[in-house]
Formats: structure tokens, sequence, C-alpha cells
């Protein structure tokens, strides 16, 4: 029984289905479509969840169409470092007589102690700071939902194991470890996604964990089992299912964590190799000119803090929207 | 007594967790090819036969696990090895730059703590109003804020632009350190009745425990006004109000009791935010704390620093969570230690 | 001292080079500086141009109303001085340690010869005469062996101890027999001495007898590793152990020196005050305290200096426009012999092509040194020939002094594809040659004129189409690449002096490891070459070295193994109320000389 049915019932489309097998899916996954249009309806009533989508949207589109938004562009070319792997790397032209010039219309956001056009390098760099939260938050999840699930479905001592050392690394503040890891692998952007998969992992095995410990107990898991459901058939049809909501509102939240974390470990000088448009990293050389030309900080700066207040802004809202109690 | 059984099974359950700390800085450590020896050695210039007798002392000649061995043994001493930048003992370095980061931080929490919780009152109480969206603004714009480019940007704007606020450093030039008696500079000074010191230990103190303190605020605003607002709406309370409490006797004495304790989590939780704050609010205002030494130790490979820094750290945050955890146990009676 | 750690650098109006080069006097110049200082610097910027226009209407109208008399021109009011018997330092980098036995940093250097006396010292900016301290004369023998000391009567250590010939012999043992457990620098006196070769005569004459006929000998005498303690006071406090550092000596200096340590509190400062007993006398202007600050912000040693809480501030080069025409601010450059280098590898094992000898000789004409030292150095630096600084002896034997490698990349193509390596193209169109092998740029992490450098030499390798990558790394990390793993390709360095002579430079570069040298490793060789360097090492006639060094450099810059980037003009913008401040490239900072006032 839901308890808003009668408020929305009006409101609910009808859904005309074409084809047989969606209008199977869509009979059997009724009540969850319901559910998810609601979410859809309240979450259009709050602005700020609305401003953190639209933010993250230009992130996105800016991120995608950086080729054409920017002015200045980057060439890539394929050098080969360490035990002959191959890497991109990310070349801007170098233009002193343009150097540190204020921002005009020609440089939207000014020009760096190198000429490059800060405008540029902060599109551009949307798509490094892109990269970094989506591949380190992904690869956490996986592993945070292979390791949690395990624990929590299995209990005992590879839960006890696990949890430990999980315990271990949530016994480091975040930035350290990943500053000491980071550090140990040696300045790069890979390098500093590495080390802070190591660091965030632990806090989505334990939230998986959580999560199956709640669901498992749940009746209709217990149901499930007493018919003879096999296990991974109920920890890949009940339990990760139920368990997504609050897995994805930390994902959207960890998305700005890990480009804070990582802004500052570009900042600390840990990040990308230097002449890469990454937004810590244009923080860090701007710092030395901040007095003379203040564009150089002040813009990849306000870029982080847009894209951070977005994704924590559209979490907030998904949190509201899914969690029941906050549902009110 | 319940309590202490409880605090002795957590102190002792922290003995797994630290000696996996161990490991893992050890891990991190060793596993980057670098020359520590030739480092400490002087270089480029460095003489074959003082490498060596430094390869011998760091016990670099020998397997890894032994060196582990090592390690754990010389911590057990309080020894954690030799700073090859400041050429002295880590401890040493530690023992001397910890009252600053401790200053820091308790005026970082000092600053946010009464803020948030103030704050985040009022904005459940006015819910919808104004200050509530004010409020609400600061909180996630508090927790979204990268924390050296807010730095940043208040040492441009009161330091250089408008210079009412020093730029860095705990003291006035040309003015000594108070005696050393605590090590923070603010009580040291009170102990000494040096005013003049006292006004300019906090006047310092006041851009980065701000800076630091900014993100902790936002997260106690947000967790005092959420909690808040469960709170006013479960049943007690509207128990009270249809007795005809006052509003104020509703709010200061029922909700509010109840409504701190998930703020009293979040602080513990955000000490760690601010341990890892500190390096770079510290870094940026040339503060003298641990957080700049690890800093500069990151950049200069100096792994002895590091790994010293990470483990003391680490010890602070597990110690600050487990206060916490008591804390929890005496505000709030339903709950019951044990668990772990 | 030894590979200077700076993190960043600032610009030098060209007007100001001219004049520069044009007053080889130093006093001269910084009058000249002084007069019109701020006036000349910072001006002739297109930014400016408004300003400008502005300022000479307004001084028109001042010049009108001073000629016509009606008004008196009031002074221009200087600031009223700060803490004025107090000189304020704000640096980077922290001390490591205070025992001269064990100093081989420049941070380190600093207070240690404030506090400590040598037997020779040098002063203001001349590096070429030798000035009694603590010695009041000395003599050689004809074999340029023995060394005879006469020492100075009547000098009292801080502690009110006697300074005698015992101390003199005592220090130097103590160095050889302590050996520097931290930072090998007893490698210097080790040189041309031995525990026997200190005797004492009397109490106011050694003898110092050399194992080998050094020519640079008594250039040792003035650096901090030959400063002098007091035996009574080191036995009480440790004494010598071989091989172990004597922890008291390194956080409890006391010495003859000017001034005493009063504290020194890590990462945060070093205060010294007067030295009552010293021999020197304290009649005249000379500064009560000195206080040397660490601060790792550019931007708080800059307002420090701006708000006068600094007399002396390090400003990075990039920003000197900070401070440039900033009212009661001096910037004014000063030769040193600080030089930044390219180390290449030349093993062949590692890169075969950098092994060949033409290929660096194309990459030395790849390096766009008047760019680099316009934006690196923001204009302070110069061209560097070859190993040896400006200013030091024997530099004219380097090509007269002249680069012998400038910017020509259509050259370095020649030079390229006449030794067999065209360029190729990729499918997508890459030009590249060496079969696509990168070459890898080395610099440590935080070194902001290394980090302009490699990114504008990659630029123009890009353009002659050699792939190279970037890395910056820590010291320990690209020690063990140099040194033990060998896998590196170029490596940007820089060297400072450890004493006056050439062959502190040319040596470390140019010398092979057969002699003990190639202190990078580089793996360069050339037997002519080590027995050049020898001779002139051993050598006290000056046409001998001259003619050594000469034969060396014409050989080596052929097939260079490094590339000789810029000499850096050295800079610490000062307070104009600072008075009888001039530089020395191999003894920094006679405090005892500086006073506040304005003149």
């Amino acid at each position: 029984m839901r308890w808003w049915t009668h408020e929305y019932d009006s409101e609910v489309v009808k859904i005309k289905p074409r084809i047989k097998v969606l209008d199977e899916f869509l009979k059997k996954h009724e009540s969850r479509i319901k559910d998810l249009r609601f979410m859809a309806h309240l979450f259009r009533k709050s602005l700020l969840s609305m401003i953190g989508l639209v933010l993250i949207l230009i992130l996105i589109i800016v991120a995608l169409f950086a080729p054409f938004i920017a002015s200045q562009h980057p060439s890539y070319v394929r050098v080969s470092t360490e035990q002959s792997t191959t890497v991109v790397e990310e070349r801007w032209d170098i233009n002193f007589t343009d150097k540190l010039q204020p921002p005009s219309l020609r440089h939207l956001f000014g020009t760096d102690d190198f000429g490059r056009d800060i405008f540029s390098m902060v599109v551009y760099g949307s798509q490094t700071s892109f990269r970094i939260c989506i591949i380190v938050v992904a690869v956490s999840t996986l592993i945070g939902i292979f390791l949690g699930g395990i624990a929590g479905y299995y209990g005992g001592v590879i839960d006890e194991v696990l949890m430990r050392i999980t315990d271990v690394f949530l016994a480091i503040p975040y930035l350290i470890l990943a500053m000491a890891v980071a550090a140990a692998l040696g300045r790069s952007i890979d390098h500093i996604m590495e080390a802070m998969i190591i660091v965030w992992w632990p806090t989505y095995a334990r939230l998986i964990r959580g999560q199956v410990l709640t669901v498992r107990e749940q009746q209709f898991v217990e149901a499930a089992r007493s018919i003879g459901a096999s296990n991974s058939r109920i920890l890949y049809r009940h339990i990760f299912p139920n368990s997504f909501a609050p897995l994805l509102v930390q994902i959207t939240l960890d998305l700005g964590a890990v480009l804070l974390v990582a802004a500052g470990l570009s900042f600390i000088g840990l990040g990308a190799s230097p002449g890469t448009a990454e937004w810590g990293l244009m923080i860090s050389s701007g710092r030395i000119h901040m007095f003379h030309a203040w564009w150089y900080v002040t813009f990849p700066g306000l870029a982080i803090l847009l894209v951070v207040l977005g994704f924590n802004l559209l979490g907030d809202g998904l949190r509201d929207v899914t969690d029941p109690k906050l549902r009110r | 007594m319940k309590t202490w059984e409880f605090i002795v099974r957590r102190l002792l359950l922290l003995i797994p967790v630290l000696i996996g700390v161990t490991i893992i800085t050890f891990t991190v450590s060793h596993v980057i090819p670098a020359d520590p020896a030739r480092a400490f050695a002087g270089g480029p210039k460095a003489q074959p036969d003082v490498i060596e007798r430094i390869t011998k002392e760091l016990h670099l000649d020998e397997p890894i696990w032994m060196q582990y061995f090592y390690y754990l043994n010389d911590l057990i001493h309080f020894n954690l090895g030799r700073s090859y930048l400041e050429s002295r003992p880590v401890t040493d370095s530690l023992a001397q730059y910890f009252p600053a980061t401790l200053e820091l931080t308790i005026f970082a929490m000092l600053i946010a703590i009464p803020l948030g919780i103030v704050g985040g009152i009022i904005s459940a109480i006015r819910r919808n109003k104004l200050s509530d969206h004010l409020t609400r603004i600061i909180a996630i714009v508090g927790y979204s804020l990268p924390i050296f480019w807010l730095a940043l940007m208040l040492q441009y704007v009161f330091a250089y632009q408008f210079p009412i606020l020093p730029l860095e450093g705990r003291l006035a030039i040309g003015m000594n350190a108070p005696q050393s008696i605590t090590g923070l500079y603010v009580l040291d000074s009170i102990l000494t009745g040096n005013l003049p010191t006292l006004g300019s230990a906090f006047y310092h103190l006041i851009m980065p425990a701000f800076t630091l303190g900014f993100a902790t605020l936002a997260l106690i605003l947000r967790m005092t006004r959420s909690s808040m607002l469960e709170v006013m709406g479960m049943d007690y309370i509207r128990t009270g109000r249809a007795k005809g409490l006052s509003e104020r006797t509703i709010i200061y004495k029922h909700a509010l009791r109840n409504a701190l304790i998930p703020t009293l989590t979040v602080t513990g939780l955000s000490f760690g935010g601010l341990l890892g704050g500190a390096v770079l609010t510290e870094t940026i205002f040339n503060w003298p704390g641990m957080g700049r030494f690890a800093a500069s130790a990151v950049l200069g490979f100096d792994f002895n620093s590091v790994m010293g820094f990470t483990i003391v750290v680490a010890i602070i945050y597990v110690l600050a969570n487990l206060i916490v955890d008591v804390l929890y146990a005496v505000v709030d009676p339903r709950v019951r230690l044990g668990g772990g | 001292m030894l590979f200077f750690l700076q993190y960043s650098s600032i610009r030098l109006n060209e007007k100001v080079i001219k004049q520069y080069k044009v007053y080889n006097d130093e006093s001269l110049i910084i009058e000249k500086v002084k007069e019109r200082g701020n006036i000349i610097m910072g001006s002739f910027k297109k930014k400016d141009m408004k300003a400008g226009v502005l300022a000479i209407i307004v001084c028109a109208m001042f010049l009108t109303i001073a000629f016509s008399g009606c008004t008196q021109q009031e002074e221009e009011e200087k600031p009223e001085i700060k803490n004025p018997t107090t000189i304020v330092r704000y640096d980077i980098g922290d001390a490591k340690t205070l025992d001269p036995a064990d100093c081989y940093d420049t941070a380190s250097s600093e207070p240690i010869f404030s506090i400590y006396d040598t037997l020779v010292t040098y002063k203001g900016n001349d590096t070429l005469t030798f000035y009694p301290s603590l010695a009041t004369d000395w003599s050689v023998s004809n074999d340029s062996l023995t060394w005879t000391f006469n020492l100075r009567h009547g000098v009292k250590f801080s502690n009110g101890n006697d300074f005698t010939a015992e101390d003199v012999k005592y220090s130097f043992d103590r160095v050889l027999t302590m050996g520097a457990p931290e930072s090998g620098v007893d490698w210097i006196l080790g040189q041309c001495m031995d525990t026997n070769s200190t005797t004492v005569i009397d109490d106011y004459t050694i003898q110092i007898k050399l194992t080998d006929p050094y020519g640079g000998f008594l250039a040792l005498m003035p650096y901090t590793v030959a400063a002098i303690v007091d035996k009574d006071y080191v036995e009480a406090n440790g004494g010598v152990v071989a091989g172990e550092e004597n922890v008291w000596m390194k956080e409890h200096p006391m010495g003859t020196g000017p001034y005493m340590l009063d504290h020194w509190t890590r990462a945060t400062e070093i205060v010294m005050v007067r030295n009552p007993t010293y021999w020197g006398g304290w009649e005249g202007n000379h500064p009560e305290r000195v206080v040397i600050k660490y601060a790792d912000e550019p931007a708080t040693r800059i307002l420090a200096l701006k708000n006068g809480d600094a007399d002396f501030a390090y400003v990075p080069y990039a920003n000197l426009e900070d401070v440039i025409g900033e009212k009661g601010i001096v910037v004014h450059p000063f030769d040193s012999y600080d030089v930044a280098l390219l180390a290449i590898n030349t093993k062949a094992n590692n890169n075969e092509y950098l092994a060949n000898g033409e290929v660096r000789k194309a990459l030395s004409y790849a390096f766009d040194y008047e760019t680099a030292i316009e934006n690196a150095w923001n204009g302070y630096a110069t061209t560097l020939p070859g190993a040896i600084p400006k200013g030091m002896p024997y530099y004219e034997t380097q090509n007269n002094g002249q680069p012998y490698y400038t910017y020509d990349l259509a050259q370095a193509e020649q030079i390229l594809d006449d030794a067999g390596y065209a360029k190729d193209y990729d499918l997508d169109g890459t030009m590249y040659r060496f079969n696509g092998t990168t070459i890898r740029l080395f610099y440590n992490a935080g070194n902001a004129e290394r980090e302009t450098m490699a990114v504008m030499f990659r630029a123009a390798l890009d353009d002659i189409g050699i792939l190279s990558s970037i890395i910056a790394e820590g010291w320990p990390q690209l020690l063990h690449r140099m040194y033990t793993t060998d896998d590196w390709d170029m490596m940007f360095i820089g060297w400072g002096p450890d004493y006056n002579d050439p062959d502190d430079y040319i040596a470390p570069f140019m010398g092979s490891a057969d002699i003990g040298q190639d202190t990078y490793n580089t793996g360069w060789k050339n037997e002519t070459v080590d027995a050049k360097i020898l001779e002139g090492k051993y050598s006290a006639d000056a046409t001998v070295r001259a003619a050594a060094y000469k034969t060396a450099y014409d050989i080596y810059i052929q097939e260079p193994s490094f590339i000789f980037l810029v000499q850096r003009a050295y800079i610490r913008p000062w307070r104009d109320w600072v008075q009888n401040y001039t530089y020395n490239p191999v003894r920094e900072w006679y405090f005892y000389d500086y006073y506040k006032a304005y003149e």
C-alpha cells in the first residue's frame, strides 16, 4: 500500500504500449514506473535540484562539445613513457607575447603565463574532470558492490575480515590517504585516479553491505529464499535493485567529492603533468600570479565550485525524492 | 562499568586497525623506486661510504618483510625514522608542529560548531523563510567549495585588496612566541598574561580557522537543520504543543537535545575532513603545523615524514571517533554501548 | 649550495639589463637604481601607457608650479623605518643544521656565516681577493703544498673561551674525522687534507700540509665547512665520533662570529643577536638582531616586503612584477654563480640516440635560450657558454665567453637529417624521429622555472619531430633514476658554488667517472678532457690552468653531455632603508655590515 496513491493517481498518464514485449514489461514494472514518475515530479518541484541538474547538464554539454566552444585547442601527442606504455598527452600552444592578459572579448577568462587562453583550458578541463569523477566513482562502486555484496550476503568470517579492512582504510582521512598513495605512484592524472579508487572503495563496500543486510532481512527475500531461489538470483533480482536508490544518491554526491579531492591533489602538485588543462593544476600554477593576474586562479576555481555544487544539489535532490523518510 | 568496558573494547579494536594502517603506509612508501639513502647523503655529490652506511642504517639492504618488522619495532618505541628534509627524527618534527595544527583545528571547530548549530536551528524554525534559504545556500556552497581556492580568494580580498587581516603566520613579525607551555599560542599567552601576543594570535587565527572550518560549518548546519526538522515532527513535540508549553521550552528543552545527537556524530566524523583540509589550509596560510609539513614532505618525497604524519592522523582520527561514540552514550541514554 | 631547489623565479626590464651591462661597477648601479629605481622599472609597458601619459601631465603640472616659485615643494615623505635595529629577511626553505661540519645547503650556511668565522673571508661583492678574518696573514711554500697562517690575537668565542691554534686544528680534524654523516660535505676539505695535515706551531700559528698541490686550496677556507669551532665547547657537548652527527652542535652553534643564535624554531624562524665579545667590535652601525623567517608562499614574502615587515625577501622570478615599481623597494640583480643545466644521459643502453654526440648537438640548438631567459627567468638571467659561470676565473676560456649554441631549429633539423635520423610520419600525420622513441624530460616537482623551461623545450622538440614527455618527480625518485636504475633521458638540474674555483664547475660536469667525477652520471667520458681537468686542478699557474681548461672545453662542447641553459641573476628585493647591502656569490649575507637608515 502506498501512502501517496490518493493524491497522485489522477496525474498518472495512461501508457499506450505499441509492442507486446514493452507492454508486458510496463505491466510487470507498473508500480516501479509509477514510483519513478512520482519521484520525477517531486524532483521537478524542487528549484535547487533543478539548478543542480542544469549545472550538470551544462558540464556534460561543455565537455562533449568542447571543440566547438573553446577558441584554442590542444593537440594530442602519443608518447611512450614508462615501460613502453603509450599514452596520449595533451599539448597547448605557447605564445609568450600574449601572456597574462586580463579577460577581454578575445580571451574571455584572460590568458595564463604561457599565453594560453584560460577559457579554452577551463572548457577542456571539464573533460578531464568528468573523466576523473566518472572513472573513480564507477570503479569504486563496482569494487564496493562486489565486496560489499559478498560481505553482506554471506556474513561470517568473510564479512568480518572485509569490514576490518575497510576500517583500516576509513581510519585515514580521504585526502591524506589519497595524498600518500598518489605521491608514491608519481605525478599523473591516472595515478591520482588509482589513488582515489583505493581510498574510495571502502565507503561503497560498507554502504552496499549495510543495504544488503537490511534488505536481506526483509520478507520478500525470505519468501524468495523459501521458494528455493538461488543465492545469485536473490542477490541480482532482489537485493541490488532495492539498494539502488541510496547507492545512486551516494554516487552523485561522491562525484562532487571526488572532484574536490582530485583538485586538491593537483593543487598540492600531485596531479596532472604541467601544461595540462586541469582545474586544480591551473589554480596551483596561477597562485604565484595571484596578485597581478587574479583571473588565473579565479575562473578554474569557479568552475570547480559550480560543478561540485551541481553534483551536490543533484544528490540532495535525489536523496529527498528517493528516501521515503525525507519525503514529507 | 559498562562505559569502561566499551572504551577498553574499542581501544583493543584499535590495534588491528592501526596495524593495518602501518601496512598501508609501509606498502605505499616502498612500492616506488626511490633512493632514500642517497637523498639522505646529499644527492648527486653523495659519497659512496656515506650511502653505504645509511643503507645499512635504514636496513635498505634487507628483504622487505624484515624492513617492515624493523619499522614496526621502531614504531613501538615511538621512533618514526628520520626526516631527510629536516634532517632530524620525524617524531621531533611532529611534536613541534602538532600544537599549531591542534590550535588551528580547535578554532576551526569553535567557529564551525556554534555557528552551525545556531544557523541550523534558525533555519529549521523559520523553515522556508528567507533566513532558511540563506543558510541552506551557505551550507550547500560550503561543502562544494574547494578549500584551497576559498583560502586564496580570502587572501586576495582580505589581505591584498582590503588589507584588514594578516596574510599568514601565527604571530605578527617581530613578536616573540609566548613561553611554550602547551604550544597553543592563544592558551600560552593567556597563561603568561601576555595581552599583545594574545591579540596577535587571535587575529592571525581568523582567516585560516574560518577557511578550515567552513566546510564543517556547512555540514553541521545541514545536519542540525534536518534533524531538528525531523524531531519537530515527532509525536512528543506535538504532545508538548498540545499541552500548551511555550515554543521556546519545546525547542530548547525538548527538541534541541535530541536533534543534536546526529550533529555530534557528524562533528566527530568531520574531524577527519579537518585534518585533511589542514594540509591545504596550512600550506596556503603558512601555518607551521603538521599539514604544511606533510605537504612539503609529499613534494620532497620525504616518505618517513609522510608515513609518520599519516599514522599520527589516523590515531587522532580514530580516537576522536571513539570519544564521539562515548559522548553519544552520555547524551543519549537510549544508546547502549557495545555492538562495535 | 649544491642544487638549489628554489621554487620559482622574475623579470628584468631591458633597460636595467642594458644599464647593468654598461656599468660593471656594482656600486654605481646601486646608486643608479636608487636614484631612478622605481621610475625606470615597470614603465614602458603597453598597459601602463595611459598611466604614463597621465604621469607626464601630472609631472608637467608640478614642474610648472615648482618653477613658478609659488609653492615650496615639500620633501617627499619616506615611510618610517620599521624595526630600525633589526634586519628581517624572508626566505624559503628552512636550515637543516647549524653545525658547520655537516652543512651543505644554502639555507643552513647563511646563519652559520654569521655565527662562525673562518680563517680567511671575502668582502663585499669581491670574490677574487681573500681578506683576513681569524687569520691575519698567511704564506705558502714554493711547491704550493705548505700553508702557514698567523692567527688573530685576543679573539674570544661567545661563551668567553679564547680562540687559539688548537681550535683551528680541532675544527679541521673534526670535519675529516666525523665525515659529515648527513651531507658528505667533508669531501671539500678531503680533496687535499687529512687529519695529519694540520699542525699547531704555537698558540697563534698554524701550518697546513696539503696532500695534493690543489690550486684552489685558499678558496676552500672561506666556506662553512672550514668554520672554526671551540674545542672545549664541542668536547663538552658530545665531542667527535667518526661517522656520527653531533646532535648538540646541530642546534646549538657557538662561534667567534658577530652574532649568536637566540632561537631557531624549525620551519618558522632563526633569530640571532649580537655577540658582545665579537672581535670586530660594535662601533658604528650594526643591527642588534637578525631575523630570518621562512615562508614558502611567495605571496607572503611579497606582502611582508611591501608593508615593510621584511627588509629582504626572496621573490620568485615570476613575481618580480609585484614589487617592481613599488615605493621603497629596490629590485636589483647581481651576478651569481648559479647555473641551470639540462643533463643528458649519454649511455647507449638507455637511449641509443642520445648516445650520439650529433644528436646532443642538435638538442643544444633546439633550446630557445633567449625566450627562456625572458619568460622562465623573467629577464634576470644570461646565457652560459659552458660549465664555468661568468665572474669566475677562466670564464673566457669558453668560446671567449660567447654562447656556443644558439636557438636554431633549422640547424638542429639539418644536423639530425645529416646524422641519418630523418623524419617519419604517422598515419595521422604526427611527425617523429628516432623510430618514435620518446625522450623523457625530468625535473623536480615544484620548481617553476624548470617547469617553464621543460614546457618550452618540449614544444621545440615537437616542432622538429622529436617525441618527448615531461615528468616531474621528487628528489629521491630522480636520484634513484640517475644513480641506481640509470633510467632517465634528460634532467633539468642546477648547480651553485661550493667555493670559488672553476674546478668546482668543470670537473663535475666535464670530468668522467674515471677521475671520480661525472657527478650527474651522464656516462660522458673523454680521456683528453680528463687529463686536462686534472692538469688544471693541480696547477697553481694561471696560464697553465687557462690553457688546460680551454682545450678541455673545445673538445667537450662538440658533443656535450649537458645543455648549458642559463646563468641566473641573484635577486633579493630589499627595502631602500637598508644600507650597505651587496651580494657575494660565494659568501652571502654579511648581516654585520648592514644597517637601516635613510641617506
